[in-house]
Formats: C-alpha cells, sequence, structure tokens
C-alpha cells in the first residue's frame, strides 16, 4: 500500500500542515483549487499587527513544505471508504488512497451586495476592504474619479452580528484590520481624515490593543461609536452616511468620499457532501468538540483546519494547521498495525504505511 | 450611479404578481384605503378604470369589506388580535362571497397589516387557532387565507398589479416619460416592514422605478430618497404634530433639489405620502418662502395621465396643492387652456 | 423585573420587537422623530432592556412613546431583528391600560385617535371618513380644498367615484348593518373597545370630569390645537 494524507486547500492552514507532516515522514498530498497555493493570503498587502509582508508568510510556509506533493487547479469531487481506508478522488481524474484527511478549505468573503443600503455595486465609491487592500498593494488609494480622498469611513461588522443577512456570529478579525487599513491610509494619506465605525472594537490577540492605541495617538484615526444605518449617493460621488454616535446620543450625517466595507468571513461549505461534514449555524464546519477536540471532524479520519471552522487571524490559522497535523499523527499512530501499547514511535507509523 | 439596475440579490427572492394575461391573473379582489376615500378620492377611481377597462380585470369588491383598521392599530386604538380577526373576516368575505385568490389593497399600511397577519398565522399556529375560533364565534364565517394566484400566502398592494402590467400599460399609452427625471418613493409600510415582500427590497425598490422605466422616464436617485414622508399617523391627524411632517417633507425635497434641481417628478405608491409630499410643500411656501415645485404623482394618476385620461376630471390632479400645468405642458398632455387655473381646478 | 415589566413582557408585539438591543444605534440614526425630537428609538429599547419599573413608567408618562411615526425605518435594519416600532405599540397600550398616557400632553392626544380612529371605525367601518379632513385641520391642502369640502359629493361624482353608495366602488361604501355589527362583535371580543374605553376613563381621571373631557376635545375640534385647553 501507499497511503498518503491529504490535505484539502493550500492556505496558511493547509500549508502549516502539509509542512508539518511531511516532516513527521508522511507522504502528503496538498490539492489547492487555484494555480498557486497561499489563498486569501495572495491577496493581502501588510498583515496585523506588525505590518509583516503577507508575501513573507507565504514564502515562509512554502519553504516549509518539503517533499509535499502539489497538486494545484485541482478539487476533490469524491471521498469513499472509511479511515485508515479512504480513496479520494480529484476533479483531474486522479484516485488517491490516504489514511487521513485534513479539510482546510478556508472561508469565502461576504458578499456586500446583499447590505444594500450601503450601496457597494451601487455607487461609484462603496468598496471592501479587498478591494482597499488591493488599492494599498499600488500604493495608491483613490476615489472612482481619481482623485485623493480627504474623508474615509470604514465599517466594522459588515456581514457580521447582522440578522439581516444572517450571520450572527462575529468574524474576528476584522476590527483589527479596520485599524491597520486605516493607518496605511494615514501613511499613504497623512491628512485624510479617517472614521472607523464600530459597534465594539475586538482588538483581542497580541499586540492589537496596542495598535489601537497607537492608530489614534500617532495616526489620529476617529473612531465613532455607531453602526452605519445606509449610505447615499451625492452628485459629486461623495457618500452621504446616517448613523448615530451613541457614545453623544446624537444621530448624525457624515460626507465622506470613500466608504470601505470591511466585510466578513463566511463558511466555505463546498465539501460538505462530498466528506460527510456538517456545518453548525453559523455555517462553518462542526468540529468534535469546540473546547478540546476542535480539529477533528465528526467523522473519523476527517480533519479540520484553519477559517474552515471559524473565523481566525493569520498566525492562528497556521497554529491551527499545526495543531491539526499533531491531531493526525497521533490518529494514524494509534491505527497503525503492529502499535504496542497504543504508542509506536512515529516514524515506526510512517514506515509502516509506506 | 445605477438606480434602476439589475438587482440581482432580490432576482431569486422577489415575488410573483401574475399578470392579466398569466393564468389566473384576470379574477382580482381588492381591499379599499380609509385616507384615499377621505383625502384623495380619484385615485380609486382611475386605478379602477385602467384596471377594469385597460386591463380587462375582473376585479371585485365585497360590499361587506370594512376598512382593516390599521390606522387605528398604528393609532393604539386596536390590539394586534384585532387586526387579525378584521383581516380574517375581511379574507374570509373575498374568498367565500365573491371567489378570489389574489388580493390586493390600495393602502400600503393595509397591505403591511395583512402580511403582518399572515406571516403570524403561519409562524404562531396558537394565533391562527385563535383568529379561526374567534372568526367563528363573533361571524359564524370561515377562516380562509388569501394566497396570489395559487401561490405562497400572501396580498400584494395595488402598485404590485400595475408593476406587473407595466408593459401591457406601457404599449398602451399615448404620452411617454421620455426626456423626464423622476425619481420614486414608496410608502414605508410597503417596504420596510417586510422587505422580502417589497418588490425589489426595500432600498432599491424596483415597483416604482419598473413602472418609471416603461414609460420612458430617466430615474435618478438622492441621499434622503429613504426618508419616510412623515405621515406618521398621529402626527399627521393632529395638526399640532404637523411639524413633524412638514419637516420629513422639507429634508426630503431639499435634499432632491441640491442633487437635482431639474427633477421635478416624484412616484409614490402611499396615499399618505402622495397627499402630504405634495400638501406640505405648500406650507413650506408659506411658511420658509421656499418652492420646490415637485409633482407627486401615484403610480395610477401618472398611468392614467400617460394613457390619455383627463388630468383633471380622472386623474385628480386638480387637488394637488403643487400647480400640475408644467408637468403637463413637460410631457405634452393637452388640457383646457383657454380656462383659468381656478376655473379647471372648480368644475361648479 | 417588577409587575409593569412583566406585563410589558406579555404582549406579543413586545415578544416579536425585542430581542436584547446592542446599542449600535442604526435605529436612531434614521428615526425621523429621533431628527426633530428628543426621542431617541435606542433609549427606549434600552429602558425596557432594563426591565426597571421606575424607568418604564417614567417613560409611559412620558411625551417620548408618542412621538414615533410608525415609520418602521428602525426593523428594517436592525442586526438583532428587533422593531421599536412595535415595542412603541406594546409600549401605548400598557400605558393607556394604566391611565399614564394622560399625564402627558402627546400622551393625551390619544384621545382624538380614539374619537375619530376608532368610532369611526365602529360607527362605520372606516378610520376615516371625509368629513375629517376639515379645511381648517389641514390647511395645507390648499385653497382650492374648501371647495371641494364643501362640494365632498359633486367632486366625488365628478371624479367618478361617488360616495355613501351601497355596494358601490365609489367612495365611503355604505357597509350594511350585518357587516358592522359582525366588526363591533370583533372589536369587543379582541378587547379594542376595552382599550378604547381605558382612553376615555383616563382622561376622566386626569382633568377630573366628563365635563372637562369635553371641554379638552371641543377645544381641538375647534383650534386644532389641544395646547389650548389649559391643564393645571
Amino acid at each position: 500500500m501507499n497511503k498518503k494524507v491529504v490535505v484539502i486547500g493550500g492556505g496558511p492552514a493547509g500549508m502549516a500542515a502539509a509542512g508539518k507532516l511531511q516532516y513527521f515522514g508522511f507522504d502528503v498530498v496538498l490539492i489547492e483549487k487555484q494555480a498557486e497555493l497561499g489563498g486569501h493570503l495572495n491577496k493581502w498587502y501588510k498583515v496585523f499587527p506588525d505590518f509583516t509582508d503577507a508575501s513573507e508568510i507565504i514564502a515562509n510556509l512554502k519553504a516549509g513544505l518539503g517533499k509535499t506533493r502539489i497538486l494545484s487547479n485541482a478539487t476533490v469531487t469524491r471521498i469513499e471508504g472509511a479511515a485508515p481506508n479512504f480513496q479520494v478522488t480529484t476533479s483531474t481524474g486522479e484516485q488517491i488512497e490516504a489514511a487521513a484527511i485534513l479539510v482546510a478549505t478556508g472561508f469565502k468573503h461576504f458578499d456586500a451586495t446583499f447590505k444594500e443600503e450601503y450601496g457597494y455595486g451601487i455607487y461609484d465609491n462603496s468598496i471592501t476592504s479587498v478591494e482597499l487592500d488591493a488599492m494599498l498593494k499600488a500604493q495608491s488609494v483613490k476615489t472612482r474619479a481619481g482623485k485623493l480622498p480627504k474623508k474615509v469611513a470604514m465599517v466594522h461588522c459588515v456581514g457580521s452580528r447582522d440578522e439581516k443577512v444572517n450571520n450572527n456570529y462575529c468574524s474576528r478579525v476584522c476590527c483589527t484590520n479596520a485599524i491597520k487599513v486605516a493607518i496605511e491610509i494615514k501613511e499613504l494619506i497623512p491628512d485624510c481624515e479617517i472614521y472607523c465605525l464600530y459597534m465594539d472594537i475586538r482588538v483581542f490577540g497580541r499586540g492589537y490593543e496596542e495598535l489601537y492605541r497607537t492608530s489614534q495617538e500617532k495616526y489620529g484615526v476617529q473612531f465613532i461609536r455607531g453602526r452605519l444605518s445606509e449610505a447615499g449617493e451625492k452628485t459629486d460621488g461623495s457618500l452621504l452616511l446616517r448613523l448615530e454616535d451613541t457614545l453623544t446620543a446624537k444621530p448624525m450625517r457624515l460626507t465622506v468620499d470613500l466608504l470601505v466595507l470591511m466585510v466578513g468571513m463566511e463558511g466555505n461549505s463546498e465539501l460538505s457532501e462530498v466528506a460527510g461534514l456538517t456545518v453548525g449555524c453559523d455555517r462553518f464546519y462542526t468540529t468534535a468538540n469546540q473546547q478540546y477536540s476542535n480539529n477533528a471532524s465528526p467523522k473519523k479520519g476527517i480533519f479540520l483546519a484553519g477559517t474552515a471552522t471559524g473565523p481566525k487571524a493569520i498566525v492562528e490559522s497556521i497554529t491551527d494547521g499545526r495543531s491539526a497535523a499533531a491531531e493526525i499523527a497521533g490518529f494514524l499512530a494509534s491505527t497503525a498495525a503492529g502499535s504496542q501499547n497504543g504508542q509506536p514511535a512515529i516514524a515506526a507509523v510512517a514506515a509502516s504505511l509506506k | 450611479m445605477k438606480v434602476a439596475r439589475e438587482n440581482l440579490a432580490w432576482q431569486k427572492h422577489q415575488k410573483q404578481v401574475p399578470t392579466v394575461d398569466d393564468p389566473g391573473g384576470k379574477l382580482w379582489g381588492c381591499f379599499r384605503s380609509c385616507f384615499l376615500q377621505s383625502a384623495a378620492p380619484y385615485t380609486e377611481g382611475i386605478a379602477y378604470k385602467i384596471l377594469k377597462n385597460d386591463l380587462g380585470m375582473d376585479l371585485r369588491e365585497a360590499p361587506g369589506h370594512t376598512s382593516c383598521g390599521a390606522i387605528g392599530y398604528h393609532g393604539d386604538v386596536s390590539n394586534l388580535e384585532t387586526q387579525m380577526v378584521v383581516a380574517a373576516r375581511n379574507f374570509s368575505v373575498a374568498h367565500h362571497e365573491l371567489g378570489v385568490d389574489n388580493l390586493f389593497s390600495f393602502c400600503v399600511t393595509s397591505f403591511a397589516n395583512y402580511t403582518e397577519v399572515i406571516k403570524l398565522w403561519e409562524e404562531e399556529p396558537e394565533l391562527r387557532e385563535y383568529t379561526e375560533k374567534t372568526l367563528k364565534e363573533t361571524t359564524g364565517r370561515e377562516f380562509w387565507i388569501p394566497h396570489v394566484s395559487g401561490g405562497r400566502p400572501s396580498v400584494v398592494h395595488a402598485s404590485d398589479v400595475f408593476f406587473a402590467n407595466r408593459h401591457k400599460l406601457a404599449a398602451k399609452a399615448k404620452y411617454s416619460l421620455k426626456g423626464i427625471k423622476a425619481v420614486d418613493h414608496i410608502g414605508c409600510h410597503y417596504g420596510k416592514i417586510f422587505p422580502g415582500e417589497a418588490m425589489g427590497g426595500a432600498e432599491f425598490p424596483q415597483v416604482l422605478v419598473g413602472l418609471l422605466e416603461a414609460f420612458g422616464a430617466e430615474i435618478v436617485d438622492y441621499p434622503e430618497r429613504r426618508h419616510c414622508c412623515g405621515m406618521g399617523f398621529r402626527q399627521c391627524a393632529f395638526p399640532e404634530n404637523r411639524d413633524y411632517t412638514a419637516s420629513s417633507v422639507y429634508k426630503k425635497l431639499k435634499s432632491l433639489k441640491e442633487a437635482h434641481p431639474d427633477c421635478n417628478l416624484m412616484l409614490t405608491n402611499c396615499p399618505g405620502c402622495t397627499v402630504f409630499l405634495d400638501a406640505e410643500q405648500g406650507t413650506i411656501k408659506e411658511v420658509l418662502e421656499e418652492e420646490f415645485n415637485v409633482s407627486i404623482l401615484d403610480y395610477a394618476q401618472l398611468t392614467g395621465l400617460l394613457l390619455g385620461y383627463d388630468p383633471f376630471k380622472d386623474c385628480g390632479l386638480n387637488a394637488k396643492a403643487v400647480p400640475v400645468e408644467p408637468l403637463l405642458d413637460k410631457i405634452g398632455i393637452p388640457y383646457d387652456k383657454s380656462k383659468t387655473a381656478e376655473e379647471r381646478r372648480r368644475p361648479f | 423585573m417588577g409587575k409593569l415589566f412583566n406585563e410589558l413582557k406579555q404582549d406579543i408585539l413586545y415578544q416579536h420587537g425585542m430581542n436584547a438591543c446592542l446599542n449600535c444605534g442604526v435605529c436612531t440614526a434614521v428615526c425621523p422623530a429621533a431628527e426633530f425630537n428628543d426621542y431617541s428609538p435606542r433609549e427606549v429599547m434600552n429602558i425596557c432592556q432594563s426591565e426597571d419599573d421606575e424607568l418604564i413608567e417614567e417613560l409611559l408618562k412620558s411625551d417620548k412613546i408618542w412621538y414615533c411615526g410608525q415609520c418602521f425605518s428602525c426593523k428594517t435594519r436592525c442586526p438583532r431583528g428587533n422593531s421599536t416600532a412595535s415595542v412603541i405599540l406594546a409600549l401605548r397600550r400598557l400605558s393607556v391600560r394604566h391611565g399614564y398616557f394622560a399625564e402627558s400632553e402627546k400622551g393625551r392626544q390619544q384621545l382624538f385617535a380614539k374619537r375619530v380612529f376608532g368610532e369611526n371605525m365602529l360607527k362605520l367601518g372606516y378610520t376615516l371618513l371625509a368629513e375629517n379632513i376639515t379645511p381648517a385641520h389641514f390647511p395645507e391642502l390648499g385653497e382650492n380644498w374648501e371647495y371641494y369640502y364643501e362640494h365632498m359629493e359633486e367632486m366625488r361624482e365628478w371624479w367618478g367615484v361617488p360616495m355613501n353608495l351601497e355596494n358601490s366602488a365609489g367612495s365611503h361604501r355604505v357597509i350594511p348593518e350585518k357587516d358592522m355589527e359582525e366588526l363591533r362583535a370583533i372589536y369587543k371580543a379582541t378587547g379594542a373597545m376595552e382599550l378604547m374605553d381605558a382612553v376615555e376613563k383616563g382622561m376622566e381621571k386626569k382633568l377630573g370630569s366628563k365635563k372637562e373631557v369635553e371641554k379638552y376635545w371641543q377645544t381641538w375640534v375647534e383650534t386644532g390645537d389641544s395646547r389650548n385647553y389649559e391643564i393645571d
């Protein structure tokens, strides 16, 4: 037999897991649906809280892939059998024998056209955080008419914490991301006034709260506690915003040149049927136990990592990928033939699969 | 900016309203509007003429239909239970006495209230039971839920029917709105309470835009388009509260004038909006000495006008506070220029 | 968590309209009443959420709950699926049942709502009648409105909607007595008549006598402004 560990999804979690697993000695096949590895990471400019270049992270993870076999431009169309004897069929017609499978298929962005009141896809100057990052990467933040914006508003929680679009959860990273991009715009256009329109400032990670303070102290980013209710377009393309400044309890109007919608993450459940996975109310994959078994799926031998199980920051996806690698190694150790006392050496297990 | 855009997100969820040529689309029952009958009675008149004569609709109304009473509900003189049973009574009368399945109302508050009770009956079986029981006890009638054209439980609004049949109406139009800038204003109760029940949703509704487009108008947008007209039930009914109404109208029209000074036509579908967006312009002219001169027409009046009905006798445009002659001239609709403005408006 | 709040909680309009407010402010941002008055739907939701009977009683006795124009702009946007407009309906009914409405200027106007909307429904089956839209109370309808009011019937004939006929498509069709009796039975069985009586009773208690209530009513009918009635 020539059984592999199949990792589906070549984003940060998938790459981190694949790298670790092949380091343990397993034969890993990393299946990625796009041409390039990296997932959403390929789009980003710099990441919070320390403004590391996204490309640096991709390079680091790629370097760790070692002997991983990469199958790009491919998806998984069928999974048959049971652990540790799966047969994985790809869209390229290949059949792979797998002892364990890791689903690390990541997230998709909330489609901002569903928040019609924000005018995305209708007004010229209503853009998403994804589009803004592309502008920052090109070091050119301009309105549709080609001018430098004098006032920019960032709207937190677009597509998150919102019953109206059926996403009741928080997307975790958008607050910190908003602060990061606000700082980046300020560095590019120092005179630009920036308003972060928030319900809460959720900056939970290491260095995030400090970044928040820096954005205020050093860069003068303004924070208004009020969810954006609606945006209307004026004839010059600028946007008239209606919100309430809940801290002073006053309804207010604000005119900006550019409106940036911090779109949240949504579960990508394309593999549910194929892999026999279930999703929670938040439409991310269900894990065996969200406290102490968060890399295992309810299906034995199929594991989960990364934003496939909920919004995460990049470092959290990487850590989760490595954690999944450990879980998989442990699982395979316990199912390997000739194990003694349930704990054979990992290397012996790896050798036994070859 | 594109207002009349491809409403992709809504296309999948848009409610279906049959045209008169679709199976089951010719027979309709209707519910009247208290407010229209009191303050703008001509709208139902012209709507009737268009639906019956131009579209060939079999439009029925029961002698025993009462008002839905929702003005009283939003004016706090009736309970939710009252609304449920009154609605059930009206539906029962429509179906069992008239034999109709398709129902529309002329008032957007009726539409919202009927939609509210239908949803409650669907989602809370105890409320449905209560309604069935109380209806039987107080009136002896059988409970029945209307559904438009055999579809899901619902009623629609008169403007939905006009929207559904807009191409047929446009084909019969003698005049067109080509070269004329127009903006839409939907009644709050049409779209805001149940956005899923509004044609095109609450933010960029298509029900009036579709009609305007069919007639060839140039649709524009302005920041305060979604602002309530300020009718406000008790706010407009009691003179001392009417600053709420006048201020809302002022806010809206000021924003419209800023964005499009040459837009003089606003299309509405709510009885209250039609009356107050027009009437308060008179107040503003007197009190603030500012003139907006925006003609406020509802879907029936505009359609009647373009189909060639008499602007004053059929469409009731004589009752407008804002003189409508400039708009008629712009479109090219003839009227008796030998008479004075007052003579055109006071026939006796 | 007191008696008043518990009563409020029983109202289905409150149950449907309140799903815990997170104070985001989208409602107040677009509320016309918040623009023009000292009113905030978010504040109303928070007072209810506090479950504090004292604060709720104060709210029920104030003008605040009567500023809402029932446009439901708040319901469209709320990320928790709340509807302050529905909560307002529950609060107003609570206020009427306890007589608190009579403590505020805007609350006392409920007498007009009852005598116009309510009594019209019970008498003729419509909330509004042509005779209610008087030129005195609606000056903005223009200089021609007095003419239209005087020639009410002829104008409706002219417009093709003759009024007060039976079984007609005209304006204010006369509803048969049998149907009216059914409607009245419904209003009685569902507690609407009781709600309306509570308004009269509450006003009597506040103003001191039936005579004073009539004086208050007449002041409004004649001048269009209830503030012309002196309240001590």
